[in-house]
């Protein structure tokens, strides 16, 4: 059954909050070229759609994950939204820092998935797609935390996101000659774009139409 | 990115004198209700806990033993912590008609140079595989009878890991074929060829460190308050 089948199916007639038995969480999948990072907001690890979710809630109840909520963008506007991502482990850190191509304009998605009751951490119901941001710049810190005799080297990143309504309102600025049209055109892998071979022969001339 | 922490084995000598074993699992704070109520929730997973108070170490080596100890868990490490024989296990006696509590001697009757005689360790075949996160598995227990209850604790062994978890139901069938719900759900695949163990081991990791340690001044002996531990989860 769907994801929107099983929710309402668990609502169903309860009249309390407490007559409702069934879980939903938002699991984040962060795409890194060749270092996908799959995190799920709840505790151990998660089999769901196919992969395992690393639970980012510690036995203290910590949730190391820092995600934002995410506002509609029905007025065009795309707000930035950062996420944290701490204790990385080493290896993503140092790739994804060595190489930022790994993460910039590389999606980032959330979907739901809801848990019955009795099915531990392995959900049947495929998940449910919730949103999808753009990566546009990853900072990444490492720092020695704790006190003296209890320090621990943590490696973190933060990431910057924004919707796909990013730039929007930008005015789509070019120049109209035939070198930067051509440029232009190899930029998207067209070659012989010949839009513009007219325009410098045609500039400041003056053409009288008979008849008018 | 999978990390594999070191793991270290919890000392012997360091027994407790009593040890509780909680299925873990999070609650969601009342909601409309007139207060007080945090029941068992829709929280899924969770994690389990063992608490252990402890005697002052006695013999030095208990208590050298306890100072390696301390400072392991008090940077965090993941400690191997064999269930000690509490009511929360099935009862030797159940299993097998030896006398066994106290570990099974050489054939000559003599324990290790240590005292400690080898450990018993009575299992039951998994009868069909069970996938990772699921929280319900079978296990055969046509050898021993109907003798594990809900509130006993059971564990695994895989891939060189130790699981423990808490029964939370089960129900036999006319061959005692018994079908188990646990919690935590299962935190790896099983198979056929895995056992159920009746003498589980925790990995874990100590909560509350700082306040464990309390007392140990020169020539005197090393005194552990009370510890909390959760599950470590590799």
């Amino acid at each position: 059954m769907t994801f929107k089948v099983e929710l309402l199916e668990a609502l169903g007639t309860a009249t309390d909050s407490h007559d409702i038995r069934a879980a939903v969480r938002r699991c984040f999948f962060y795409d890194f070229d060749g270092y996908p990072v799959r995190l799920w907001h709840g505790v151990g690890p998660l089999q769901a759609g196919g992969y395992e979710w690393l639970g980012t809630i510690d036995a203290d109840g910590n949730d190391y994950h820092t995600a934002p909520n995410v506002q509609t963008v029905r007025d065009g506007t795309s707000p930035r939204y950062t996420f944290g991502l701490p204790y990385l482990d080493r290896t993503t850190w140092t790739a994804l820092k060595a190489d930022q191509d790994l993460a910039i304009d590389r999606a980032m998605t959330c979907y739901h998935t809801i848990i019955k009751k009795g099915e531990g951490l392995r959900p049947s119901t495929a998940l449910r797609f919730n949103y999808q941001l753009t990566m546009k710049l990853i900072e990444f810190s490492d720092s020695v935390q704790g006190t003296v005799g209890n320090s621990q080297k943590v490696y973190s990143a933060s990431v910057m996101m924004r919707t796909d309504e990013v730039g929007r309102s930008r005015r789509p600025l070019g120049t109209y000659t035939d070198t930067a049209q051509i440029e232009r055109a190899r930029l998207l892998g067209v070659t012989g774009d010949s839009f513009c071979s007219m325009v410098s022969s045609n500039s400041r001339r003056t053409l009288t139409i008979e008849g008018i | 990115m999978a990390y594999v922490p070191t793991i270290y084995d919890w000392r012997r000598n360091c027994a407790p004198i009593d040890q509780v074993f909680r299925a873990g699992g999070t609650s969601i704070q009342a909601g409309l209700t007139t207060g007080g109520v945090s029941v068992e929730s829709p929280e899924p997973g969770g994690r389990f806990e063992l608490f252990m108070n402890f005697a002052p170490f006695a013999t030095e080596e208990a208590n050298i033993d306890a100072s390696w100890t301390i400072s392991r868990i008090l940077n965090g490490n993941v400690m191997r912590i064999g269930l000690y024989n509490t009511v929360q296990l099935v009862k030797a006696s159940s299993i097998t008609a030896a006398d066994v509590d106290n570990g099974i001697p050489w054939a000559n009757s003599q324990p290790w140079a240590t005292d400690e005689n080898w450990a018993w360790g009575p299992s039951s075949p998994i009868a069909a595989a069970a996938l990772k996160g699921a929280s319900t598995f079978t296990a055969n227990l046509a050898d021993v009878g109907e003798i594990l209850k809900i509130g006993h604790v059971i564990g695994f062994y895989v891939d060189g890991f130790s699981f423990a978890h808490m029964v939370m139901d089960i129900a036999y069938d006319a061959a005692d074929v018994a079908t188990v719900t646990v919690e935590p759900p299962l935190r790896r695949a099983l198979t056929t060829s895995n056992t159920m163990l009746y003498r589980p081991t925790a990995m874990v990791t100590c909560r509350n460190a700082r306040e464990v340690m309390s007392n140990f001044t020169s020539g005197r002996h090393m005194a552990f308050n009370s510890a909390r531990f959760a599950e470590a989860i590799v």
